[in-house]
């Protein structure tokens, strides 16, 4: 069996003169959660469009279940669930209704397959609720309900927790966790959420300007993340001048007026808070902290953070 | 296919457009029925009128309308992508649209001959030629479609807003029934001319010599008509073949769309 589910070579997207995602090779692993990161039209949709035949890549290759895209897609496409950009149903017809169209054209033999996906997702069966009156939560939980409804072994989720409240946001976490622990799915999920991937994922894929910059399991960057001491000061001026002067170290980073952050570890906290406050700083803060996957990104993208 | 079929007939639920197109499948018959009948009719005549106008004037519009409906609801409603993901081809959804379009068609001129014919036996009027126009009715439903789909064609290709597609319609329609009632006698042998190729101007000549005639400028021009009849093989070989053009143009069309 392929060791990736997905795998992409050189996968390249051009309009005109623009390249909306350049040169992307992506791996995602069998049996494991991919969250691919990335801000607002950095390539995540483009990318996940050529995954899904939807547009054609200007260069590169898909592979999906080992096998080219390209002339396999009837083999390929009912093995996927899916759930690209907005939710799109019949505005005239309920969910249920919609849900057994598409349960139809699948070929989705089992019985109650749409009462089970409706009733994963939290959204009542049979109800008269017509699709034009949802709320925008309760079109994406019916999106996500269209993606699991003819049990796929693979899921492409384009930010699925998009217009859902705070349960409903740990409610499909829990779900998709539990399609992948317990029932050995395949998940590529991409948001700009960080805090939500880093529950989710187990490997992470960061996307900037179409270039796929950084790919990385978890574990491995939970265990290369930097660790260091903030110190909320008075005057981070002055405070520098002392770390130089006094401990001779330069690794630290100025963050602002009053706050610095210190990277060498082996200096003790309670020595350098004796010798500021000495010196006629006030300390109003000293904490030891992770880089966060924000600082992690910011730091692999160059720039601002994801939002 | 009959899946498909089956699909685009359930998505028509609860949708007003189809409703009310369904509704003029029998008003449009029923008025012109009542209204346009004159001294001496007989049920033939009344279906005379039913062919030419709401057929011509309504059924084949209608037909271009529907069809603007059916090709942008997925793109409008964003549910094209989880149908290509299926996947769906693009082509059997074309062909699915088509064909619903088609079985409302030959539908729509049932009615109108039901509509009719209910209209005659209330008027009392001479049920003349019955069984003809049954046949004729079953058949014109085609011939009709056929003769939509160079504007569902243009509505496609523009692939614009509704608004766009209801003003190609209504310059389509005008522009065909005017080269309808301006036809000269005698015309042009079928080939590659006008006489031939304009999808009305062939059914013109196609259903007229089954039409009731009566009064002597109307016999006359019958008469200076009649070689320019063509036979239920010509009309539907010429139809047909343009229906496909149209066909292999609305699928390249729906092709090149990006989602």
């Amino acid at each position: 069996m392929e060791r990736y589910v997905i795998e992409t070579s050189h996968l390249t997207k051009q309009y005109g003169e623009q390249k909306s995602v350049s040169d992307l090779s992506l791996h995602v692993q069998r049996g494991r959660i991919y969250g691919l990161l990335g801000r607002n039209g950095a390539g995540k949709t483009t990318t996940m469009k050529m995954l899904l035949g939807l547009s054609a890549p200007s260069g590169g290759e898909v592979r999906i279940f080992g096998l080219p895209l390209a002339g396999n897609e009837r083999e390929i496409l009912p093995r996927i669930g899916s759930l690209i950009e907005s939710p799109g149903f019949y505005p005239n017809l309920t969910g249920t209704e919609n849900l057994r169209i598409f349960a139809r054209l699948r070929g989705v033999t089992k019985r109650d397959a749409v009462k089970s996906a409706l009733e994963v997702v939290g959204l009542p069966y049979a109800d008269k609720k017509l699709f034009s009156q949802y709320s925008l939560g309760m079109k994406q939980r019916l999106a996500i309900a269209l993606a699991i409804m003819h049990d796929p072994e693979l899921l492409i989720l384009d930010e699925p927790i998009n217009g859902l409240d705070p349960i409903g946001i740990a409610e499909i976490r829990a779900f998709i966790r539990s399609l992948c622990e317990e029932r050995g799915k395949t998940i590529l999920i991409s948001s700009h959420i960080l805090s939500e991937v880093a529950l989710l994922a187990d490997d992470i894929g960061i996307i900037d300007h179409g270039v796929l910059l950084e790919e990385e399991s978890l574990s491995e960057l939970e265990k290369r993340s930097e660790r260091y001491v903030r110190f909320a000061v008075s005057d981070t001026a002055k405070a520098a001048r002392i770390l130089e002067e006094i401990f001779s170290t330069t690794d630290f980073v100025v963050e602002s007026d009053h706050a610095l952050r210190l990277g060498d570890l082996s200096l003790r906290t309670e020595e350098i808070v004796r010798v500021f406050v000495e010196n006629e700083l006030a300390v109003s803060e000293v904490r030891t902290c992770e880089d966060s996957l924000e600082d992690y990104f910011r730091r692999v993208t160059g720039g601002e953070g994801i939002g | 296919m009959a899946e498909l079929l089956i699909c685009e007939t359930l998505k028509l639920r609860r949708g007003r457009l189809f409703q009310i197109a369904a509704a003029t499948a029998i008003v449009f018959p029923l008025i012109f029925a009542l209204f346009m009948v004159q001294e001496n009719d007989t049920f033939a005549n009344e279906m005379t009128v039913c062919y030419q106008f709401t057929g011509y004037l309504v059924q084949i519009p209608l037909l271009c309308v529907l069809a603007a409906q059916l090709f942008f609801s997925e793109q409008d409603s964003g549910a094209l992508k989880n149908l290509l993901v299926i996947p769906v081809p693009r082509g059997a959804l074309v062909g699915a649209k088509l064909l619903l379009l088609l079985v409302f068609s030959v539908c729509y001129s049932l009615a109108g001959y039901a509509v009719t014919a209910v209209v005659s036996l209330a008027l009392s009027l001479p049920m003349e030629e019955m069984g003809l126009h049954l046949l004729l009715s079953l058949g014109t439903g085609a011939p009709f479609f056929a003769a939509a789909m160079p504007c569902m064609t243009l509505v496609v290709w523009l692939n614009k807003s509704y608004i766009i597609s209801v003003i190609v319609t209504f310059f389509y329609t005008i522009a065909s029934n005017l080269c309808v009632f301006m036809i000269s006698v005698p015309m042009q042998p079928v080939g590659l001319n006008a006489d031939t190729l304009l999808p009305l101007a062939m059914i013109q000549r196609w259903i007229y010599q089954f039409f009731s005639v009566k009064g002597e400028e109307s016999v006359a021009f019958y008469e200076a008509f009649r070689p320019g009849f063509v036979s239920t093989p010509v009309c539907f070989g010429v139809l047909g073949a343009e229906a496909m053009l149209c066909v292999a143009l609305m699928m390249l069309s729906c092709r090149r769309q990006e989602v």
